[in-house]
């Protein structure tokens, strides 16, 4: 079904947003009011995180790997995540300082009616934003499951005329491809054109193959949780929103029942507005009491508290919403810190490995999540010979399988050494000077390298020391914020961490 | 660490300044009724939050290297600090933007010009004493960075060098030049503020209806917001460049790949991915298929070698021999059964070659380049082959110590 494709939901919700702002801007300024037009912003905010979800989708359903990026687009859609939970933050925080403005100089409504119109309406589109973007949330899977696979395809890439032919057939296809990539390397200088002609038939029978050989509801299922994320910024900007509807019409119909307005004729006193004055107070007590005496009425404009119960509905609609952004902002970053996977314990990783036989050391272990649930992980294992290397490989993998961890990177190490701490020295490091430059510096063993590398001072991987506060909003990391010193003292090196 | 208690001390005076600056032209603005002000403000308030970031990032960095939580250390925190502050910059100028067209619309004179234009020129000092002090500390470090070098010892004059040496000079210049166009971004907000309460004080309205003076603070500020995303979308695309996992700026991957598939012993490579940690930090790991294990042995040096002039320095190779069980191009070892592919960073069963995303390459998922036509003789793993351990370490020695005269006697650097 249609409704079931993340991008359609995206786009017909991106529609809908967009016509209510127009709808909103020309009612604002059929009823002059400038409160309705600068609510209508709103909405247009809300278009903005649609448009950054439904970009993070489009990116991220490029799996395939391209020049620029070996591991194809899938990080987008945390990056979405990430950038709607800070928007709305910021969002959250511009109306925290509407509120305080308004904390200081209370407006009246005007025109409660409209507004109460214009409010419903948006709610009404704010709740199907809900109920679309919802069924994303904790419990959508159940669903999506069985009708994806028509959207999953056709999210591949169009249709494919021929079916896959079967299982071998597949498969000898699919070797044959493969020749024929080994052959299509320039330096062997095969004909392109060969490759050319036969590669279409091919590639259509190989993605073909594939698309039968998927379990696509694992796909669907590994695509949901990966798409969870974008899904729950969305659905948070659009709850942001129905609070703000929920509250403008609220305090419409509070206004309107309980306002008691200042009628255009006769004399009238509103104590509420510009109160900075406390001679206006003494005033009113003066002009109740001539009232009472000249059996005149002066029209008090209604009660106070009403125009302090706008600002007092926003400040509680910020913390419900910082409060449910705060969980989805922690998520995001720390998918976009590498850091480990909250369900992967390194420690007991790290020593399964260690305690198998063949393995004398482990070290350069380190586990990141990719996006969703693909989560990948390198380690350099030191073992005596490349035959007992062999016997444990598979071990190894089916290690790191249990953990749930498929993309593995292991790169074995064969010079004898010293077992004392089982974690020994790495055999192919990059050369000295690059120590600053590697990922990790050397972490075990340092104090054996000072004395080494003290020695050794050479400027082809420059020393930097990245200096913060210096360059603020532009700096980068790469160029203008790198101070360079060369540093004689070593000590330095292992330390410094920017 | 002594070189941190001075700055840290700088820093939070630096800190507590702009957060009391930030306040009081938030307050100003408000009440005079200027939205340069606020829009000004705002940009203090970025500043702030990058310093926040900054200082945060770096207790975070220093304090845990490697921890469990995370392998890599904290050194990301700068980047995703910064994409969050530029995307928090983003949103606030767009509500600005917002208000000054709603001004426009409806134009508001500004109320208290004295307070807004005192608290504007503050604003500008304030601004300025920071830029100044990082131009003097740039031009500083610039005479320092260029006499170190000459110091250096000569011994180890490699190639490497001469190129690096101007790269130096090149992002010293960079780094004068950031620094100035960030002095003009700061200074030209303060002096947008200033302009329009000086209009103001000048030219009192007093109750006339507003004339062409009100339109000035709004269009100002339109201007103002979009010098200031000038500067902020470079940064979300340089943020993004690192957390989307993408290759680094500096890096070829066709290059790299072409080399890496000339060094004999490989027969094909595939799985290479090549990132940036951050900072500069670039890190790729790769499958590499092998006849034999001395092929390997001979090929590692090389392959590292290879890297490391394309500046990655945090290689992981896993080597794998060719059997006949599997295509030849096709990981040996991914995960240990078929059903985890989906789990896989890049599917071991898409064709390379498929142009499901309209890239037509040949350098796809599994990137595959052959170096030897071995259509023929493929080596059983099971064969063992004959190794003596003595010369392995030996070759380890080398291949680790590489040109570095001085370090022939351990094999960890």
């Amino acid at each position: 079904r249609w409704w079931q494709n993340r991008r359609a939901r995206l786009l017909c919700m991106l529609a809908l947003t967009f016509l209510f702002f127009v709808v909103e801007v020309v009612v604002s300024r059929v009823t002059s009011s400038l409160a309705m037009l600068s609510d209508s912003f709103h909405m247009l905010s809300d278009v903005m995180a649609l448009v950054v979800a439904l970009v993070a989708v489009r990116f991220a359903q490029r799996t395939r790997a391209t020049k620029k990026n070996t591991f194809g687009w899938v990080r987008a859609e945390v990056m979405g995540a990430l950038v709607n939970a800070v928007f709305l933050t910021a969002l959250c925080f511009t109306i925290l300082l509407e509120a305080i403005e308004r904390f200081t100089e209370p407006h009246e409504i005007q025109q409660p009616l409209v507004v109460i119109g214009v409010g419903v309406a948006g709610l009404i589109i704010n709740l199907l934003g809900l109920c679309l973007f919802n069924h994303h949330g904790a419990g959508g899977h159940g669903h999506s499951h069985g009708h994806s696979h028509g959207s999953r395809q056709h999210s591949r890439g169009g249709p494919k005329p021929q079916q896959p032919p079967g299982d071998g057939e597949a498969a000898l296809h699919r070797e044959e491809t493969s020749t024929l990539v080994e052959n299509c390397s320039s330096s062997n200088g095969v004909s392109q054109e060969k490759l050319g002609d036969m590669k279409d038939d091919m590639t259509d029978l190989q993605v073909n193959g594939n698309a039968g050989h998927y379990p696509l509801d694992v796909e669907e299922a590994e695509e949901d949780s990966s798409a969870q994320l974008n899904m729950r910024g969305v659905f948070l900007h659009v709850f942001g929103d129905a609070l703000g509807s929920v509250i403008v019409v609220v305090n419409a119909l509070l206004f309107y029942g309980l306002w008691n307005p200042c009628p255009k004729d006769g004399p009238c006193f509103n104590p509420c507005v510009n109160n900075h004055c406390m001679e206006n107070a003494t005033l009113s007590q003066t002009l109740d009491r001539a009232n009472k005496s000249a059996q005149e009425s002066i029209t008090v404009a209604g009660p106070c508290w009403l125009l302090y119960l706008d600002p007092v509905l926003c400040l509680i609609m910020v913390c419900i919403l910082l409060y449910t952004t705060y969980p989805l902002l922690r998520e995001s970053a720390l998918i976009l810190l590498q850091t480990v996977p909250k369900q992967i314990d390194v420690h007991s990783l790290n020593s399964k490995l260690r305690t198998l036989e063949g393995v004398e050391a482990v070290h350069e272990l380190h586990i990141w999540q990719l996006a969703g649930s693909r989560i990948i992980g390198t380690a350099h294992i030191k073992c005596p010979d490349p035959s007992t290397y062999m016997m444990v490989a598979k071990r190894i993998k089916e290690i790191f399988h249990d953990e749930g961890i498929h993309a593995t990177t292991i790169q074995p190490e064969f010079a004898s050494v010293d077992s004392e701490s089982g974690r020994g020295k790495c055999e192919f490091p990059c050369r000295t000077q690059c120590a600053l430059k590697q990922c990790c510096g050397t972490g075990e063993d340092s104090t054996a390298k000072k004395t080494e590398k003290s020695s050794s001072h050479s400027i082809s991987c420059s020393e930097v020391v990245i200096e913060f506060p210096k360059t603020r909003r532009t700096k980068s990391e790469s160029i203008p914020s790198v101070k360079l010193e060369a540093n004689t003292d070593q000590n330095e090196q292992f330390e410094s961490s920017l | 660490m002594g070189r941190y208690s001075g700055k840290t001390c700088r820093l939070i005076f630096m800190l507590v300044l702009t957060a009391g600056f930030f306040v009081a032209e938030l307050v100003s603005g408000y009440l005079g009724n200027s939205i340069a002000l606020v829009s000004d403000s705002f940009n203090m308030l970025s500043d702030l939050i990058s310093l926040c970031v900054g200082i945060s990032t770096g207790c975070i960095a220093r304090r845990s290297r490697r921890g469990p939580r995370a392998t890599y250390g904290y050194r990301r925190a700068e980047a995703v600090g910064a994409l969050s502050n530029a995307v928090f910059l983003t949103a606030l100028c767009f509500t600005i933007f917002v208000e000054a067209i709603l001004r426009l619309a409806r134009p508001e004179p500004i109320d208290d010009a004295q307070l807004v234009l005192i608290v504007g020129t503050l604003g500008l000092a304030v601004n300025l004493k920071d830029d100044v002090f990082s131009v003097c500390r740039t031009y500083t470090q610039h005479s320092v960075s260029s006499l170190n070098a000459g110091d250096s010892p000569n011994d180890q004059k490699s190639p490497e060098e001469g190129p690096v040496k101007k790269k130096e000079k090149k992002s010293e210049a960079l780094n004068i030049r950031g620094v100035l166009l960030h002095v003009m971004g700061d200074a030209l907000g303060s002096v947008v503020v200033v302009v329009a309460a000086a209009i103001f004080y000048v030219l009192p309205l007093g109750n006339a209806p507003c004339n062409w003076q009100c339109y000035i603070d709004p269009s100002l500020t339109i201007i103002m917001v979009i010098i200031i995303l000038s500067s902020a979308f470079p940064l979300i695309k340089e943020t993004s460049v690192i957390l989307l996992q993408m290759v680094p700026k500096g890096v070829n991957m066709q290059l790299l790949t072409d080399r890496l598939a000339r060094v004999p012993g490989v027969s094909s490579l595939h799985e290479m991915h090549v990132w940036e940690l951050a900072g500069g930090k670039n890190i790729a790991t790769l499958h590499v298929k092998c006849q034999t294990p001395a092929d390997y042995q001979d090929a590692a040096y090389k392959i590292r070698k290879a890297f490391h002039e394309a500046g990655i320095h945090s290689v992981t190779i896993q080597p794998e021999y060719i059997d006949h069980k599997n295509p030849q191009l096709l990981c040996s070892s991914p995960c240990i059964s078929k059903a985890c592919d989906s789990q896989l960073c890049c599917s071991q069963r898409e064709n390379p070659l498929a142009k499901t995303n309209g890239y037509t390459g040949k350098n796809d998922s599994c990137l595959s380049t052959q170096h030897k036509d071995n259509g023929s003789s493929k080596n059983d793993i099971e064969i063992p082959v004959e190794y003596p351990l003595a010369e392995d370490s030996v070759k380890n020695a080398k291949s680790c110590g590489g040109s570095d005269k001085s370090q022939l006697s351990s094999t960890r650097l």
